[in-house]
């Protein structure tokens, strides 16, 4: 693994700021929300590759870079835009133990962004 | 935190990430913005062309239509031409910010977005553009100014050189084709408009003042008037506005025409004259020279309106103007080669009356002769429409300063002078004389109307019965003319008759007196007053006529009367002009069996030696004699000698002018024949008379001697 981090708090600290008093909780609603897509965009990037979709598999993974970075899941954004490279170079041969890498990250992103939502 | 930007700016997000969408709609309605959401570039586009938000932040990489061709879809729309589009890109991406400027954006904001901070950045891109959109609308106001104002406009500095043009739509023939931007305007303009200018951008740029200026340039054979105005620019340059204002002169000309010319034959008016005259006056006493005034009155138009129309009427006074005006031309020439200060000018004060104002001469002669000649001008044969016509002009002339010294007197003697030349009988130019009183003034208005009112019926014979004071018979009626002026009301024989005989116009007068009342008497023919005589004065004038004798026979012959029916009044004054050929006369008269008696006797010289030769029938004593017959003794002894004379000669003896009963009794006294006088019978129309003589005829079948009654 390379040195992202897991988990760069000030994207959540930034979020944080916009909270307004007395409303919904900003991030555990953003959290859950990323959670939800991150999970949706693994699955169509599983199946882009299976199905040896490389434009699939491009913007699967670009979404998913864009959305992990929002909640500082970095690690996750960054396996995400080696994918997305991939996919838009049409290297699906590539790929390798790309998506392992991705798995692993969302698990410890998701992880570290729970716990941050419990404390 | 609040801006200048209103609070409801409307801003549309479009990502595919709904996690980004939210954060940022959050971020931006904390900020007070409205948002509206789109998914991808397809929807962006969709939303932005329906509800034209305030500014649009747009990310990229979008399915169906990506952030870039979104952007330019949008851009292209023409209400869209300001809309702030903010490209959200990746960290880093050179490629795509380069694109996104390519397709129209107006910033971008690099990923991950700095959510605390994004709020306000949107404010200041949205606030920029309503600023920049305020400029762009008060520019496209400006230029809408330009476009509008037909005036060409240059900015130009101290030197000269053309900074800015504007061609305009109007000043254009005067400069915009001479001037290149870039170049001096000095250099490339006409010296005169050039150097007006050159001192004008200097005063203009030390003062800080505006400077006006007229100009005038030929084009197409036609002058163009141009009105410029500088004013400050800048520091170190002016503007210059040139406009057009050729069409301004000309209506200001056209009013200027209608005020002062005659619309019919363009000639000056009666308000131009009187300031050509006051101006003539004023020049003439700084150079002690003379004008002469013409007031000119066709004699014959009033006829040829009222009987060819108003239109050959019109066209007859165009002539005339011009013929006047060419006049003018000739003796413009004449003038030049003789004096360079003669002129003439020629006006029309209104229906057929003109002037003329004769500038610039020495002697009285010399406006005479240039009188003489623009009426002999005037004179030569003119054709109007087929029609050919002599227009004869009567001409009152004045001189200054010899016959007024100012206008209003100039003006007032002219015009005396023009009445005596058409009382003096028209077709002539008569100049002012001080003998021309007001009251000579109001004889010719006399003798001018006497001259329509025989044609317009205004004339009437009455008829005053005479009386045989031995048997009350009356033998006949004294013809006496009366006059009822159409605005007058009636004027008195002794104020008209006057009048006619000094002009003249007796003659027509006296003619239509003897065919009116040669007419009673045929109308009296065949009735109970066929022997009732009509006595006519005749005018010493109209006596000396040779065919006098003629005129009367035919009278008399064609309508059947006995000549002795008709009986002729003269003066002593008639009588005693020529009396030889005055015998012959009156005998030829007597001869026909024309009664003559000699009206006014007593009044005039009569030579007691010739009365005997002259073939007469009667003496009427003048009513002054009559009227005082009871109070003076010595009118009482003439009327007693008149009446002694009478019957010495044979002749019979009339008193006239008898108003009472004493004057009766002393006539009868002294053996009067007949009397005539309102105490008997005043002068009455014919129809009255007629019932008046019948009437009487029946009261006095017999010969009653008046002491009887």
């Amino acid at each position: 693994m390379d040195a992202e981090q897991v988990l760069d708090l000030t994207a959540l600290d930034m979020i944080r700021s916009l909270q307004q008093p007395g409303t919904e909780d900003l991030v555990s609603k953003i959290v859950a929300m990323f959670l939800d897509d991150a999970e949706r965009y693994r699955g169509e990037i599983r199946q882009a590759i299976d199905d040896s979709d490389a434009s699939r598999l491009g913007a699967a993974a670009h979404s998913l870079k864009s959305c992990a970075a929002n909640v500082g899941a970095m690690q996750v954004s960054a396996v995400a835009s080696r994918l997305e490279i991939l996919g838009r170079n049409d290297a699906l041969a590539s790929v390798g133990n790309q998506f392992n890498d991705l798995e692993t990250a969302l698990a410890a992103a998701r992880e570290r962004l729970l716990r941050q939502l419990d404390s | 935190m609040t801006g200048v930007i209103s609070k409801c700016s409307h801003i549309l997000v479009v990502d595919d990430d709904a996690t980004l969408r939210m954060l940022t709609r959050t971020a931006l309605e904390q900020v007070g913005f409205l948002v509206t959401e789109a998914a991808d570039g397809r929807e962006a586009v969709d939303v932005a062309l329906r509800s034209f938000p305030d500014a649009i932040l747009m990310d990229v990489e979008m399915p169906e239509l990506d952030g870039f061709a979104a952007c330019a879809q949008i851009r292209r729309h023409p209400d869209c031409l300001d809309t702030p589009i903010v490209m959200l890109t990746g960290r880093d991406d050179d490629e795509s910010i380069r694109e996104a400027y390519d397709c129209g954006a107006t910033d971008f904001i690099p990923k991950p977005i700095n959510w605390s901070l994004l709020g306000q950045r949107v404010m200041y891109i949205v606030r920029a553009s309503q600023v920049s959109r305020g400029l762009r609308d008060s520019e496209s106001k400006n230029q809408a100014f330009v476009q509008a104002i037909p005036d060409s406009m240059l900015v130009v500095n101290r030197q000269g050189q053309l900074l800015t043009h504007h061609r305009g739509s109007s000043g254009s023939r005067l400069i915009d084709d001479l001037v290149t931007e870039g170049d001096s305007i000095f250099e490339a303009l006409p010296k005169s408009l050039a150097d007006v200018w050159r001192t004008q951008i200097s005063r203009v740029l030390d003062t800080r003042g505006m400077e006006l200026s007229e100009h005038r340039a030929k084009k197409n054979a036609a002058y163009h008037f141009y009105e410029s105005r500088v004013v400050p620019y800048t520091d170190k340059s002016v503007l210059i506005m040139l406009r057009d204002v050729t069409e301004q002169k000309q209506a200001a000309a056209k009013v200027r025409r209608l005020a002062f010319y005659d619309t019919l034959t363009g000639l000056p008016n009666r308000q131009s004259f009187l300031i050509q005259l006051a101006e003539a006056i004023r020049e003439a006493e700084a150079t002690e020279g003379r004008i002469g005034v013409l007031y000119l009155d066709l004699d014959n138009f009033k006829l040829i309106n009222d009987s060819l129309g108003h239109n050959i009427g019109d066209r007859l006074l165009k002539g005339i103007a011009k013929r006047l005006s060419s006049s003018v031309r000739r003796d413009d020439y004449v003038a030049t080669t003789e004096r360079d200060s003669a002129k003439m000018q020629v006006s029309r004060l209104g229906g057929d009356e003109f002037t003329v104002l004769l500038r610039g001469l020495n002697s009285v002669e010399e406006v005479e002769a240039v009188a003489e000649r623009t009426v002999s001008i005037l004179k030569e044969p003119m054709s109007v429409d087929g029609h050919q016509f002599v227009i004869t002009p009567s001409v009152g002339m004045s001189v200054y300063p010899d016959d007024g010294q100012d206008l209003e007197t100039l003006m007032k003697n002219t015009d005396t002078a023009l009445h005596h030349a058409k009382a003096a009988g028209r077709d002539r130019v008569t100049r002012f004389s001080g003998t021309m009183s007001i009251r000579s003034l109001e004889r010719l208005d006399i003798e001018d109307s006497l001259r329509r009112a025989i044609e317009n019926g205004e004339l009437e014979l009455h008829y005053q019965p005479k009386m045989v004071l031995a048997n009350r018979d009356i033998p006949g009626v004294e013809a006496l003319v009366r006059w009822t002026h159409p605005d007058r009301g009636p004027i008195s024989p002794a104020k008209f008759i006057p009048i006619a005989e000094d002009s003249g116009m007796i003659m027509a007068l006296s003619e239509w007196v003897m065919h009116e009342a040669c007419n009673q008497l045929q109308a009296w023919q065949g009735t109970e007053l066929d022997r009732v005589r009509i006595a006519i004065n005749l005018s010493a004038k109209q006596f000396n006529l040779d065919d006098l004798h003629s005129q009367i026979f035919s009278a008399l012959n064609t309508r059947q009367i006995p000549f002795e029916r008709l009986e002729l009044e003269l003066t002593e004054g008639a009588l005693m002009r020529d009396i030889d050929s005055t015998i012959h006369s009156l005998q030829r008269l007597k001869d026909a069996g024309l009664l003559i008696a000699v009206d006014d006797f007593g009044t005039g010289y009569s030579s007691m030696s010739y009365l005997k030769r002259f073939p007469l029938d009667a003496l009427k004593i003048d009513r002054s004699f009559v009227d005082e017959i009871e109070k003076s003794r010595e009118s009482h002894a003439i009327c007693k000698a008149i009446v002694e004379l009478g019957h010495g000669l044979g002749l019979k003896v009339i008193a006239e002018g008898v108003e009472n009963g004493e004057q009766v009794t002393s006539l009868n006294l002294m053996d009067c024949d007949q009397l005539q006088g309102y105490f008997f019978a005043r002068p009455m129309p014919a129809s009255e008379v007629t019932r008046f003589i019948s009437d009487h005829v029946k009261r006095h079948l017999r010969r009653l001697p008046l002491a009887n009654l």
